[in-house]
């Protein structure tokens, strides 16, 4: 790459040559020289330091959101310590901070729609830009712009004055970038306990809290400790191959099933990797720390968690698992199938008796990893893009629900059965929850029956029968909680006596920003059936580029 | 030193253009691009400070967020059109011809 650099031709003076003439002018070819004269040819020089400039080009959107970052938190350190001119306290910089956050998001959005380079591979093989990347960090930016937006009537009634909060959700945003470009397992692991630290000060946020903290505490420890576990896969698969980078552990193990059962160590290191992922995917076995923390983290952390990481995680899980280890696809296609049944199951059995509704939604996303779980196993192009759309609809529906609950919180709703007589207080808001909630549960015609039609399709076409049947059956079963929460808003009368049962929902305005979110999200869902082919084309030819 | 697996649709005038030769291929549009979002992000940073009292030093760094950006998103499109895989026409018409020089002995 670049272009030539200086070059000398010599030739004897006195006899003429066409073809040096011909040389002189395009610089390539030279044939024998009668004549000595030098001649030197300027092209573009080129010395070591330029050999990169290609590659900060493409990191742009990352560097500048880190850079504004960097600018915010200046800001925040010098305004939220200053004492004006007339002795008053210090500015509430809040909600100065979440609009500038949202101006850099959007800035960093363009950067990432506007880059020429589309795939490409990046400082020493650690980075790349390829369809699927593009698309997860679009997706990652919506919705943390999403999660930042129906955050700030919750400032204001929570009284929160941490700007640092939106500092940690930009710098998580930015790892999160990173790690769906990530192509090397040390990048890959920095972005990961990059973004897990954020995350860990943001669960524990609301600093006067107990419940805010132990979740702190909780996530901090189990995800430690699944980071270690990731990390040992990591060695592992490095120990015996000697590679950290996904692309030539792809070429390395390549048409390898003959020598799979003499690979124990990189079966085992396979099964670290997939338990590290597992964990931040909060799917079964490996859910138990996702209730708790949803549970105690503030109510707009828990909307972030529950929507933005997993896109990263299932980008970064999809590209080392069906591009590096392809080639190991039936043992760790088992993990991952247990995994999903077991997600699908134990989701749908243990939301029937939750009573608060974060915990009720913990479990929910948890079925949910279950079923995109399912479609990650197919293995299969087809697969892959019932996950991506699975993974569209989900976040969707994830920021209608929060969003929800958001605005119920000036009226303190915790438990489902705060939400009785929704429909007489707020009938817009619960004909909005009812239609979400059909959606989550697959209810035709909406946007979630739609995703997980396709995706039980792709797990026939994968021969996944059972798995297929077990998705199904448990969406069966999960129709109830979802189902039982619409009961609760049309039909459960005052008399009922229950754990709030002295406390009811007065009508409250909701803010503009909120309501915004969720007419987008709700005309999405309600009408997606109608025109679904632009997710379908954009998600086939992701799956297509990076399959080939 | 990176690999490009894009091929480029259009004209290539420079493979791999430094910063010099990208900057100085700004076009009306890039400088457009910068001031416009310049404005609006100033704009915004203003606005988001009403609330506390502090628009003009939020507004300040509205500013440098939006030159910063501004200035990426037309050092983006600059180089695109560069290395042929935007539309360049206007550049390739443009962009001056490389210089030889011959000596005698």
């Amino acid at each position: 790459m670049g272009a030539a650099t200086n070059f000398t031709i010599w030739w004897r003076p006195g006899a003429p040559c066409s073809l040096c003439v011909e040389a002189i002018t395009h610089g390539d070819n030279f044939s024998q020289h009668t004549g000595v004269r030098k001649i030197v040819i300027n092209n573009n020089k080129k010395n070591m330091k330029e050999l990169f400039i290609n590659d900060f080009k493409v990191i742009f959107p990352e560097l500048f959101l880190i850079i504004a970052t960097i600018v915010l938190l200046i800001y925040g350190v010098i305004y939220s310590t200053k004492i004006s001119e007339n002795g008053t306290k210090p500015a509430i910089l809040i909600r100065n901070t979440t609009w500038l956050g949202l101006i850099t998001i959007i800035i960093t959005g363009l950067l990432i729609i506007n880059n020429p380079i589309k795939n490409t591979i990046f400082f020493y093989n650690c980075l790349v830009i390829d369809e699927l990347s593009t698309l997860l960090k679009i997706l990652v930016l919506v919705s943390t712009a999403v999660s930042i937006i129906i955050s700030l009537e919750y400032f204001k009634q929570e009284k929160i004055n941490s700007f640092e909060i939106i500092i940690l959700i930009l710098l998580s945003c930015s790892s999160m970038l990173l790690m769906l470009s990530s192509y090397d397992f040390i990048s890959m692991y920095l972005t990961i306990e990059l973004q897990s630290l954020s995350f860990y000060v943001l669960a524990a946020s609301k600093r006067d809290s107990e419940f805010s903290t132990e979740a702190g505490l909780k996530y901090f420890i189990l995800g430690a400790f699944s980071s270690g576990i990731l990390l040992f896969g990591c060695s592992m698969v490095y120990g015996f191959t000697g590679i950290t980078n996904f692309e030539e552990l792809a070429k390395i193990f390549c048409n390898i099933e003959c020598l799979q059962s003499d690979l124990p160590v990189v079966k085992l290191g396979i099964l670290f990797l997939a338990v590290g992922f597992l964990f931040k995917l909060t799917a079964v076995p490996f859910h138990m720390w996702a209730p708790d923390v949803y549970e105690g983290a503030p109510t707009f952390i828990t909307a972030f968690f529950a929507i933005t990481p997993k896109i990263a995680i299932l980008g970064l899980f999809l590209k080392l698992f069906l591009f590096s280890f392809y080639d190991f696809l039936f043992p760790w296609q088992q993990i991952i199938l247990i995994c999903s049944v077991s997600s699908m199951i134990l989701a749908s059995l243990a939301a029937l008796s939750q009573r608060k509704i974060k915990r009720l939604l913990a479990y929910s996303s948890i079925g949910h990893m279950g079923y995109i779980l399912m479609g990650v196993s197919c293995g299969s192009l087809e697969g892959i893009q019932a996950v991506i759309i699975y993974l569209v609809v989900y976040v969707i529906m994830t920021m209608n629900v929060f969003a929800s609950v958001l605005s119920l919180r000036s009226n303190k709703a915790v438990f489902i059965t705060d939400l009785r007589l929704l429909s007489k207080t707020n009938p817009m808001l619960a004909i909005n929850l009812t239609l979400i909630l059909f959606s989550m549960a697959g209810i035709p015609p909406l946007a979630g029956f739609c995703s997980k039609f396709y995706l039980f399709f792709t797990a026939l076409g994968s021969s996944l029968y059972i798995t297929a049947l077990i998705g199904v059956l448990t969406s069966v079963i999960s129709c109830f909680y979802y189902i039982r929460l619409v009961k609760i808003m049309y039909f459960e009368n005052d008399a009922r006596v229950g754990p709030s049962a002295t406390r009811g929902l007065a009508y409250e305005p909701m803010d503009r920003e909120k309501s915004l979110i969720i007419a987008i999200t709700f005309f999405f869902v309600l009408f997606f059936f109608i025109y679904p082919y632009p997710l379908f084309l954009v998600s086939h030819k992701v799956a297509l580029s990076f399959m080939l | 030193m990176g690999i490009i697996y894009d091929i480029p649709k259009y004209k290539v005038i420079d493979p791999s253009p430094n910063f010099i030769t990208t900057v100085g291929n700004f076009s009306f549009d890039d400088i457009k691009t910068i001031t416009g979002l310049t404005a609006a992000s100033t704009f915004g940073g203003y606005l988001a400070g009403a609330s506390n009292g502090l628009r003009g030093p939020s507004g300040a760094v509205g500013l440098t967020i939006g030159v910063i950006g501004g200035f990426m998103v037309a050092y983006q499109s600059s180089f695109g059109r560069l290395m042929g895989f935007t539309e360049n026409s206007g550049d390739v018409a443009a962009y001056t011809p490389m210089k030889r020089q011959v000596w005698n002995d």
